[in-house]
């Protein structure tokens, strides 16, 4: 096992070699850069530069070099010292902008995965073991009701309902009074009043899948000619039941939560922005619209090592729950 | 004639299913009787009603079959009738897999493919004879040994997939008998598996039988095999048992047009495969909304309107032991009647 996790990794770095050059690629390709979407913001409000100053400032930043030789400083920056560029809407370098966001990112990230899961496995095993029961319909409803309202429309209808009855919308991560204040217990606890409602829209969506997984995965394992011998055996239907079925079904689920680790992580960027949430998203989104190229290729390049890892992650999960797995690997 | 109380005695057992199509009458009123130590066959086509009827001594059926009868067992433990037990209810399933195990069709499928054979067979062990975690395992490795499994102790920490199909069939038989059950079921035990692995198969279950002195309730489709693993042999078509009697007696003097058929289909050295297919002509109908007369009555060769279609047709005793489900069914030293 620590040979096959190891050798996972290893393969992990030239992946995200090659995925870095097509992103940096990618990134520069749209006409113009930081400096003429600058510099025409700026005309916009009147603001003259001459042809001079133009080409100084991009010589300063490097700009007036091919995309190659402004890919190889970049990633060299990175992998000796750790520096991933300078942000030029930011002022700031890069690492900077990017950490100041990742502990709300993961705090946000980590518990909606968490109330994700905790709640949908468990819904999903009532579901197929109460099959057609009442409380398997109000699931469907409520899930299908869930997958099928846009995010920020939720966002908001919970943000109304919010203000309507608190007199809160709720909107960012800490309320005014405790912005640029230390920690305490009052901040603290005004966080996580903040967090319920980006929680309940950013799981919801996938709570109500996972649940439909479950609970197909479920019926599907409970009707296998296994459970029959196990019934045959003499075991309760509860042994039967998280023993043997419950344990299979959750093969899917488990090769699917490294993705969904980065979907919390991305998907989530539209809710972000109405509920004006400090998190990773909305970053990437103002970066792009800026040309900001070190800010935006960083960000991605850390999301694909999230994607490479979350994938390794579900590898690692699949082959402990399942010896098939492990048998081919073990080859 | 006086014989002991038998094992199992099966009586007027009827199981209907709720289909869409209405009621599935798939189990119409059926009586078997299992000895201590015998082997009784239950022979029929495919969707006769054998797996239903066999499952419903264990009460494993789905819950959307509804039976009715009486299923006595006379264990050595005591007697139930298990038709009376609540299904999952602790008093059938200290039974179930202790006094009266089974074995399936398809190995293959049989086995969860998450937990090493080691584990499966320990498990029936922990839960009915001991508690103790090595004891089962070392029960386990014996009794792989036992159904001629080659070097168990490496074997038991293996998955299923890494077991052949004839292997995992007698990995079943061992997890089946492991507990020293008085009655063994084997549905169809042999049908998914090659020809060649199906003979070591029943060989294994009656030196086991012999060794345990377990009886057995063998069902299949194939009338090949009943002549060499059973005493007794039931004939099953569309729910109803249409012959019953000693092997000796079925093979030599069939009485019902249908086992007829079903010997006729047996491979013969010399018999090309027309000849074959030919034995028994029609179709199964599927049992919904059939009439109580003779269900074999629309493939039956000897079908005569005014005698067969009278009366529901009952179980008659043609010779001392053997039954039939026929009018014209008669017994060979009756011809001067
Ligand atoms: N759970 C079920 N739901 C509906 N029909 C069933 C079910 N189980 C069995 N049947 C029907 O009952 C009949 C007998 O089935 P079975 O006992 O499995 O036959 P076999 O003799 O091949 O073992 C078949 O027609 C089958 O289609
Ligand atoms: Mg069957």
């Amino acid at each position: 096992m620590l040979r096959f996790i190891s050798r996972r990794l290893l393969v992990m770095i030239p992946m995200v070699l090659l995925i870095s050059v097509i992103v940096f690629f990618v990134i520069q390709l749209p006409p113009g850069d930081f400096m003429s979407s600058y510099i025409a913001k700026m005309e916009a409000s009147n603001e003259v530069f001459d042809q001079n100053t133009i080409a100084r400032m991009r010589a300063q930043y490097g700009l007036d070099q091919p995309w190659y030789v402004q890919y190889a400083k970049w990633i060299a920056g990175i992998l000796t010292r750790g520096d991933f560029g300078y942000s030029f809407s930011y002022n700031r370098p890069v690492w900077d902008v990017l950490s100041q966001r990742m502990g709300t990112t993961l705090a946000i990230s980590l518990t909606t995965m968490a109330f994700t899961y905790l709640f949908s496995i468990p819904a999903g095993i009532y579901s197929a073991v109460k099959q057609y029961s009442f409380g398997d319909y109000l699931l469907s409803v409520i899930g299908f009701l869930g997958m099928g309202t846009p995010n920020f429309l939720f966002a908001i209808i919970l943000m109304v309902i919010s203000y309507n009855w608190f007199g809160d919308p709720m909107l960012g991560l800490v309320s005014q009074q405790f912005v640029n204040q230390p920690m305490s217990w009052a901040k603290l606890l005004d966080i996580l009043k903040h967090m319920i409602i980006p929680v309940i829209v950013i799981g919801t969506a996938n709570t109500c899948g996972l649940i439909r997984t479950m609970r197909s995965q479920l019926l599907d394992e409970i009707s296998r000619p296994y459970v029959l011998t196990a019934r045959a055996k003499g075991l309760s239907e509860k042994r039967i039941l998280y023993k043997y079925c419950v344990r299979a079904a959750l093969n899917p689920i488990a090769s699917t939560i490294g993705w969904s680790l980065t979907s919390i992580f991305t998907g989530s960027t539209i809710s972000a922005i109405v509920m004006n949430l400090p998190t990773q998203g909305p970053l990437l989104h103002q970066a792009l619209l800026n040309q900001d190229m070190y800010l935006a290729g960083s960000w991605l390049l850390l999301m694909t090592v999230m994607i490479l890892l979350g994938t390794i992650l579900s590898d690692i999960l699949l082959a402990w729950l399942d010896p098939r797995i492990r048998y081919v690997k073990a080859r | 004639m006086t014989r002991p109380t038998p094992l199992l005695s099966v009586r007027d057992l009827r199981i209907d299913i709720n289909t869409m199509d209405g009621v599935l009458k798939a189990v119409r009123g059926v009586d078997l009787d299992i000895h201590p130590g015998k082997t009784l066959g239950l022979v029929g086509e495919s969707g006769c009603g054998k797996s239903l009827t066999s499952k419903a001594i264990l009460g494993i059926n789905p819950p959307n079959c509804k039976a009715s009868g009486s299923i006595q067992f006379n264990s050595a433990a005591g007697s139930w009738d298990l038709l009376a037990l609540k299904p999952g209810a602790a008093e059938i399933r200290g039974i179930r897999g202790r006094r009266i195990s089974m074995i399936f069709q398809e190995p293959m499928t049989a086995f969860s493919p998450l937990y090493t054979i080691g584990n499966q067979i320990s498990e029936i062990l922990l839960l009915h004879v001991t508690r103790d975690k090595r004891v089962a395992r070392a029960m386990a490795i014996d009794i792989l040994g036992r159904v001629g499994i080659a070097s168990p102790e490496k074997r038991i920490d293996q998955y299923p997939h890494e077991y052949s199909g004839g292997m995992l069939q007698r990995a079943m038989i061992a997890m089946a008998i492991v507990c020293k059950p008085e009655l063994l079921i084997a549905d169809e035990p042999t049908t998914a598996l090659d020809v060649t692995i199906q003979a070591q198969i029943l060989q294994i279950m009656q030196e086991l039988q012999q060794e345990f002195g377990m009886a057995i309730f063998f069902i299949t489709h194939d009338m090949g095999t009943i002549a060499s693993m059973c005493d007794e042999v039931a004939v099953m078509y569309l729910g109803q048992i249409v012959e019953n009697g000693p092997v000796r007696q079925i093979f030599s003097q069939p009485l019902h047009p249908y086992t007829r058929g079903l010997l006729a289909s047996i491979p013969r050295m010399g018999m090309d495969a027309e000849e074959r297919l030919a034995s028994i002509k029609g179709q199964v109908p599927v049992p919904i909304g059939l009439p109580d007369t003779c269900g074999f009555y629309p493939r039956c060769p000897l079908a005569e309107e005014a005698v067969c279609l009278q009366a529901p047709v009952p179980l008659l005793e043609i010779e001392p032991g053997h039954f039939a489900r026929c009018f014209k069914a008669k017994a060979k030293g009756g011809q001067d009647e």
